[in-house]
């Protein structure tokens, strides 16, 4: 099960304290070099329970420091803490020991963080790409505090592949809304802060501003693939091979056998390699029917998103890492490249029975018709357009 | 899950309609913050999670079909996302779409929608953007009249996304060769889609009956080059229209939505002036 809490992003503010995140839960420590030293003195810090037990046993109180950690228990996130360590939620801030002992949802959290620092601003203080340098998915780190985004505006990223419509307005884009299902009571009719226990959270998208930018119309004749263009090539990864013309003057694979666009064989044609704008290589053909053209290099995980010149393949299953393969275009070749995944990468030939494990960042290039396995969970087809000859 | 969903963001919903490309079709109540009349919405949730870069871009696309302002174009009231999850609002067709409707419309009713919904995709391209899914599942009928609908946006959430699982090898059929070559989708290729529709509006048949049958990987090869069948039920000029609209080189193609629309209105009128002589 994964926790609502790993679906946030933690962008960690830089400052004296420590910051820790494991699936579940995490913690902030706050405090000077001395204080920390002294948490840290003999500590198991590869998980959070036992961080959390060495806070417990420390007598914050006028020593400068404090933590706060909020962990997943099933029914909610449990808040506990000391010291100088404040719990900022949407509507107000509170210290450590002001907090409520449970939050329901971490949307509801804006930020954990030393009670001497403000809340920065997404966007403006925090202008870094969260998956870059301030973005904690798991570990320890150092930092005063951490912001947890579940919903902002990231800044204007490049979108690799699709037509970058005009630019948004400036107005906010997003609206918030709660919506408290219900209101519910403990046996004797206390009623429990509902905002706190049982409020959902939706956004709505503003579609209906004006458009600050006139929008430019399509072009009128699209151009033709091969063919000269204007395209900045980072869209369409337009990459340089070498090749053969069949009989028709189509490029092909140098060691294709008919013509992929004519069905033309191959032998009466010119064995000259000349150059050519990389066509599609084939298919990633999912265990669920999608398939993804092989013209572009793809990043596959849970909730992927774009990194530099990789679409994400975005796939919701918990035993799935966030960058758990990648699939790489070397030449005419397909390349598979593990990205350190939590339960692995296999891959199989399609003359073989046996699955070979994908080392953590060693490309392996695909055979066509090659069949890939992500952590035991999902599988996908490498489904070649050339038919060529073997090596 | 999906089957036992009850709501979304704060959209109660009354009844499944049916199952999308990339997601499904809710009849739904729509929420007093809209202000709308109409008692009913129509409201998408797509299968796929998203994250923030999604949500921006989908916003962005949105923004712009807003923009487009089209009465062929299907209103969409409201959009966002619960908890990843995306949703949108759109008008509600009490009558469906073309392809439910199709056998209960006269051929000049059957003609002068497909115009509507090729005007309805010229505004798209107007201003900047493509459909990418034009499908008579997806033309909407509004009292005689066509709407286009359900913006492709799975593709805004998945660059490089061509098929899913929901589709046959069939629905294949509207990808025009350039797209499959990799080229963006643009004007020409909506045109190739319409004329696709056109067919199989007019004649029940697909015009690429060689689609039938064949794996997915031979199914993206032969449309690279597909062997097209008219069926001998439409009239010369019908066919003409059709077999420009799917033309491999996309420069033989209609060159506009607008220019294939006036065409189709002009196959209407002659279609219109039979029947009058008739009767």
């Amino acid at each position: 099960m994964t926790s609502p809490l790993d679906e946030v992003r933690c962008a960690v503010l830089p400052g004296d304290g420590i910051v820790g995140r494991w699936p579940g839960g995490l913690i902030v420590v706050v405090g000077g070099p001395v204080l920390l030293d002294r948490f840290f003195d003999g500590i198991d810090a590869s998980g959070l329970e036992p961080l959390v037990e060495r806070a417990r046993t420390i007598d914050w109180a006028g020593k400068g420091g404090g933590y706060l950690a909020v962990i997943d228990r099933m029914d909610g996130l449990a808040v506990e803490g000391g010291g100088d360590c404040d719990l900022v939620l949407r509507d107000r801030r509170l210290s450590a020991a002001d907090a409520p002992a449970a939050v329901a949802d971490p949307s509801l959290i804006e930020a954990v963080l030393d009670r001497r620092r403000t809340v920065p601003t997404v966007g403006s203080d925090l202008p870094v790409a969260l998956d870059g340098a301030l973005g904690l998915e798991r570990g320890l780190v150092p930092g005063a505090g951490v912001r947890l985004i579940s919903t902002w505006r990231a800044p204007s990223l490049p979108t690799p592949a699709i037509a970058e419509p005009p630019s948004p307005p400036i107005a906010p884009p997003t609206k918030a809304h709660a919506i408290v299902t219900e209101q519910p009571s403990l046996p004797d009719g206390t009623q429990i802060d509902a905002s706190v226990r049982s409020a959902r959270t939706f956004e709505v998208f503003t579609i209906t501003e004006p458009l600050e930018n006139e929008p430019a119309p399509l072009p009128m004749v699209s151009e033709s693939f091969g063919r000269a263009t204007e395209e900045p090539a980072e869209l369409r990864q337009q990459v340089v091979v070498q090749g053969i013309m069949c009989p028709n003057d189509h490029f092909n694979h140098p060691r294709s056998r008919i013509c992929v666009t004519c069905g033309t064989s191959t032998d009466e044609a010119s064995l000259e390699l000349v150059r050519g704008f990389r066509p599609i290589l084939g298919y990633l053909v999912l265990d669920d029917g999608t398939s993804y053209q092989l013209n572009q290099n793809y990043i596959i995980g849970r909730l992927a998103i774009a990194d530099e010149g990789f679409v994400p393949i975005s796939l919701d299953d918990d035993g799935i890492s966030r960058r758990h393969a990648r699939i790489e275009l070397h030449g005419w070749d397909v390349a598979l490249i593990d990205g350190d995944s939590m339960n692995g990468t296999r891959y199989q030939t399609p003359d073989s029975e046996l699955w070979s494990e994908a080392t953590a960042g060693r490309p392996v290039v695909l055979q066509p018709g090659s069949r890939v396995d992500l952590g035991g969970r999902r599988t996908f087809t490498f489904e070649a357009v050339y038919r060529i000859d073997a090596q | 899950m999906r089957r036992s969903m009850t709501r979304i963001a704060d959209y109660e919903f009354l009844e499944e309609l049916g199952e999308g490309n990339y997601g499904v079709f809710w009849r739904a109540r729509p929420p007093a913050r809209l202000g709308l009349t109409a008692p009913y919405v129509a409201v998408k949730v797509l299968h796929h999670r998203s994250h923030q870069q999604g949500y921006d871009r989908m916003a962005n696309e949105l923004r712009v079909y807003h923009a487009a302002a089209s009465p062929h174009l299907v209103q969409i009231y409201d959009a966002g996302h619960e908890d990843g999850t995306i949703f949108y609002a759109s008008e509600f067709s009490e009558t469906g779409s073309l392809a439910q409707a199709a056998n209960s419309l006269t051929r000049s009713v059957k003609l002068r929608c497909i115009a509507d919904i090729a005007r309805g995709a010229h505004a798209l391209h107007e201003v900047g953007l493509a459909h990418r899914d034009v499908k008579l599942s997806n033309m909407m009928l509004f009292d005689g009249t066509a709407k286009l609908g359900d913006l492709g946006l799975a593709q805004i959430l998945n660059p490089g996304q061509q098929s899913t699982g929901m589709g046959s090898v069939g629905s294949l059929a509207h990808l025009a060769p350039e797209t499959i070559r990799g080229e963006k989708a643009g004007r020409a290729s909506d045109v190739f889609a319409l004329g696709v529709s056109l067919h199989s509006l007019l004649c029940g048949a697909s015009v690429f009956p060689g689609l039938d049958g064949l794996s997915l990987r031979d199914a993206f090869v032969f449309m690279l080059q597909p062997t097209t069948v008219i069926h001998p039920s439409l009239s010369e000029s019908e066919a003409r229209l059709v077999a420009a609209c799917v033309a491999v080189d996309s420069a033989d193609r209609p060159s506009t939505a607008d220019e294939f629309a006036r065409k189709v209105e002009l196959l209407a009128s002659a279609v219109e002036s039979v029947d009058g002589q008739t009767s």
